[in-house]
């Protein structure tokens, strides 16, 4: 038995052996460029390294306190939880109508018009980004329709406002919360509905005591792949929104490239991390494993 | 059995399409009735249970629930109660939160709804579990929770579809007695679709067969299965029925490919099929006292149990014989013995073809 | 009742305005003569020539392609990998691992590109094509595991047993059974990385080098620098196009694989 041999047997046999080979090479690449970046931005916000670029082992708070006492950045984080809110709120009430339309009351075509509502959503993220600009801009198309249409005085000026940030995410975030509502209304057991009205509740009993609760989980798988990112969106404050529409993307890029304050844009991202993953652990808390499911 | 009908249906017509699914059907329901809808898959018994219930508007016809005209009014606010095929318990409510909604929509007083739960608990035999989750029950359990939850509003008339298709064997037999003894309780009107037949023979009243939409027969267990009107309803209730094809040539009298054959007296004419029940037909080496004989070869024999199944060959033409009470084994006849079989004149009908 | 129906008819009708009117719009106002945005003067290519004429775009366009294909092909590897081994094995540690695939999803790509920049710089990494591979395959590998192991959720593994007994090794069965088999879900995530990374804007923006640019990356310089204009109406309906395609593609590819 050549070497080779024995070491294929040893392979064969050894379960953990086949696990590590399997798992060795990715999870060494997500150690070294996914893992190891937070790391060292860790170490960052920690004080750990110094202008030289040498890790020094003398942690301090210092960066974490200079950003948890600046009232601005208060301020900006705030109005992140603010629009990214709006933003799921305003997804949920125009994304649930129409999921439920196309689920409940289109026998013929749902899947059809559930392809069509998605095929704007092909298109990347940045380009419908573009598309809303070019809608809101002063000179643009709807403003020239609604003037001629004497509609309004003078065109509207949304740009670089709260406003305009908010509508360009509910435009570009709509179809993650459609999407999952959909599917918990398709799952949904149609017959409860008609157990419902044997049992004397109108349509619209039914749909409050019955459908809605049900639709739960889609509206909270909804809220997270919605609010999650919203927060931390960069994007759209900045092509549509100007410095007083800063969101926290906007200002930990501000720390990392403009004043190149590493050490503070390191404790201020450390921060938003930990923030999000709190969100996610309560959200898999109470949904469990269910909630994962896509 | 009083005349007060309590679901009256008038030339009910369901298109799906191009399909008739319900083809002019008329059927007249008697208060505290066990009414039957039996029928092969497709037939229309669900369909028109649904239109009963609101759930379908049918495209001709009336519906009538006591007299009052219902056809244009919805689901919900007719008095009707429905236990569903698959359950249809509400999965984010317990036992008792199901039971108790109708009565909620019905805005009942919060105590009166625990009376009235605890009661229908009871006479469903479920006490004690009113705050499990529904999914925490056995099938059996599920399904008494089904039929409280439809009960306890006190509906005038009570749908069931098919509610026991999914259960066991030993526990369906159990439930239909069950559910005979509850509707008698309740004095309620219970309108009841199945593709089983010993379902609806057990409990019902009443049957109405279909068939492609079309009722075939509306009449007692009793009468269906000795007196069917068609051929089909002959073939689909019971275990087999023996038909034989023939010309009627006189009152009682139908000449057939195996001669003359003597039946009951009917006003039927033309082309017929006489009808006989296998265990009406006697079996032996030689038997007496019989109106209509035949001679013919034993095929097969299969012990059932009760009864011994034997299949004889006359002429080409298969008759399945059930001989009951065959403890004595020596009196049992064996492949291809030539016997005789027979049966008295009234044992067999005419019906049309 | 038929009034909430109509009520929800039309809003349905009108959220779908609402979602292609600006695309719509934009892909109209690209074909227009003047420069306006907001007025259509008269059907003309010039901008789009504009664009095609631009070597920027084709270069930017060639370097997306194969930054993608180079991006899918080792993410599918890992990813493979990662989805085989939480699949078919059972062994401590196993949810940990879940967690550890799932955070690329749900950490802001602007932390996970800017920390990732940061350690490029600490580590005196110069930036360019290998680099931004690097970082879209750094998201692309959780996203192939996810929809491999959804896929792979109903695989037979007695098939391999079947090969084994008919004399194949590992090898051979790995190439001619396991992974023909595996071709749809193969596929359905090679689909998505390819997407991701063709599509992807910040981690790009924050990890290339100087000169290289990716097609989303010429689309932000100009709309962050000039704001709307008529070339870049083109430029992003040229690249929409494109988007398009390839989403049909997939569309076409997956429906056939469903059969």
């Amino acid at each position: 038995m050549g070497f080779s041999d024995t070491l294929l047997k040893h392979i064969r046999r050894n379960v953990t052996v086949k696990v590590s080979l399997l798992l060795i090479p990715p999870l060494l690449f997500l150690a070294i460029w996914f893992y190891a970046p937070f790391f060292i931005v860790g170490l960052y916000s920690f004080d750990m390294i110094n202008i030289q670029r040498e890790i020094v082992f003398k942690p301090s708070l210092i960066h974490y306190l200079r950003v948890l006492s600046w009232t601005g950045a208060m301020k900006i984080f705030l109005r992140s939880l603010y629009f990214a809110g709006v933003t799921v709120i305003l997804c949920l009430l125009i994304g649930y109508p129409v999921a439920y339309y196309i689920s409940f009351k289109m026998k013929k075509y749902k899947d059809l018009f559930i392809v069509l509502f998605i095929i704007p959503f092909w298109v990347s993220f940045l380009l419908r980004t573009y598309a809303m600009m070019s809608i809101l801009d002063e000179r643009s198309f709807l403003n020239v329709l609604l003037t001629s249409l004497k509609l309004i005085d003078s065109p509207i000026r949304i740009m670089y406002t709260d406003t305009a940030v908010i509508l360009v995410m509910v435009y570009d975030y709509l179809v993650m919360m459609v999407l999952p509502l959909y599917a918990n209304l398709e799952k949904l057991d149609k017959t409860l509905l008609e157990a419902a009205y044997t049992l004397g509740a109108s349509p619209v009993k039914t749909f409050l005591k019955i459908t809605l609760p049900l639709s739960m989980p889609g509206i909270m798988a909804g809220f997270l792949l919605v609010f999650i990112p919203a927060v931390g969106e960069f994007v759209i404050p900045e092509l549509v929104g100007g410095p007083n529409n800063y969101m926290v993307g906007n200002l930990i890029y501000e720390f990392f490239m403009g004043a190149r304050h590493w050490w503070i844009g390191s404790a201020l991202s450390m921060l938003f991390i930990v923030f999000i993953l709190s969100l996610v652990i309560t959200y898999v808390r109470k949904m469990g494993e269910r909630g994962l499911a896509f | 059995m009083s005349d007060v009908f309590s679901v009256e249906l008038e030339n009910i017509v369901k298109r799906f399409g191009n399909v008739v699914a319900v083809d002019h059907v008329n059927l007249k329901i008697r208060e505290n009735e066990f009414f039957s809808l039996l029928g092969p898959s497709g037939c229309g018994k669900t369909t028109t249970l649904r239109i009963i219930a609101g759930l379908e508007e049918p495209d001709e016809g009336v519906v009538r629930i006591y007299g009052e005209d219902v056809t244009d009014v919805p689901t919900h606010k007719r008095n009707i109660g429905m236990v569903f095929q698959h359950l249809a318990l509400f999965p984010h409510m317990n036992v008792f939160e199901n039971i108790a909604f109708g009565l909620k929509m019905r805005k009942v007083q919060k105590e009166e709804i625990k009376k009235r739960v605890k009661e229908i608990l009871e006479i469903v035999k479920l006490e004690g579990l009113e705050y499990r989750r529904v999914n925490q029950l056995s099938g059996g359990q599920q399904q008494r929770v089904a039929l409280a939850r439809a009960l306890v509003i006190e509906p005038e008339v009570l749908l069931l579809d098919e509610p026991l298709g999914a259960l066991d064997l030993k526990i369906r037999q159990h439930m239909m007695v069950e559910l005979k003894n509850i509707q008698r309780k309740v004095k309620t009107t219970f309108i009841y679709v199945t593709h089983d037949q010993t379902e609806a023979m057990t409990m019902s009243d009443r049957i109405a067969i279909m068939k492609d939409g079309k009722i075939q027969q509306v009449g007692t267990p009793l009468e269906i299965y000795y007196r069917p009107s068609n051929t089909f309803v002959a073939s689909f209730i019971g275990e087999a029925v023996n038909l034989i094809e023939g010309e009627v040539v006189e009152n009682g009298l139908v000449d057939t490919s195996l001669g003359t054959i003597h039946c009951a007296g009917s006003l039927t004419k033309g082309r017929v099929a006489v009808m006989v029940r296998p265990e009406m037909v006697e079996i032996g080496d030689k038997l007496y006292n019989v109106d209509n004989l035949f001679r013919g070869t034993v095929q097969s024999i299969i012990f059932k149990g009760s009864y011994i199944e034997y299949r004889v060959d006359v002429e080409g033409n298969t008759f399945v014989i059930h001989k009951h009470g065959s403890a004595e084994l020596g009196r049992l006849h064996h492949l291809g013995d030539i016997v005789e079989i027979g049966w008295k004149k009234n044992s067999s009908i005419i019906i049309p073809i | 009742m038929k009034g909430t129906n109509l009520f929800l008819k039309i809003f349905t009708i009108l959220v779908f305005l609402f979602l292609y009117s600006p695309i719509i719009v934009m892909v109209v106002f690209s074909f227009n003569e003047s420069k306006s945005i907001g007025v259509f003067t008269n059907f003309s290519l010039r901008w789009y020539e504009k664009v095609i004429n631009n070597p920027e775009v084709w270069k930017a366009l060639f370097n997306s392609f194969w930054v993608g294909a180079v991006v899918t092909i080792v993410s599918l590897i890992l990813g493979l990998m990662m989805a085989m081994a939480v699949t078919r094995y059972n062994f401590s540690g196993k949810s940990i691992l879940e967690s550890l695939i799932l955070i690329p999803v749900i950490i802001p790509e602007i932390a996970e590109a800017l920390s990732l920049l940061i350690m490029y710089i600490f580590l005196n990494i110069p930036l360019g094509p290998v680099t931004v591979i690097i970082g879209h395959v750094a998201f692309c590998i959780s996203y192939v595991t996810i929809v491999m192991r959804a896929r792979m959720a109903g695989y037979d593994r007695s098939i391999e047993e079947a090969a084994r007994t008919l004399g194949a090794n590992e090898f051979q069965t790995f190439f001619k059974i396991t992974l023909p088999t595996l071709y749809p879900a193969i596929l359905a995530a090679g689909l998505l990385a390819f997407t991701l990374s063709f599509d992807d804007l910040i981690k790009t923006l924050f990890t290339t080098g100087p000169g290289f640019k990716t097609l989303p990356l010429v689309v932000w310089s100009s709309a962050a620098r000039g704001g709307v204009s008529p070339e870049l109406n083109s430029l992003s309906s040229f690249a929409l196009s494109i988007s398009f395609l390839f989403a049909v593609f997939r569309l076409r590819v997956e429906r056939r694989l469903e059969r």
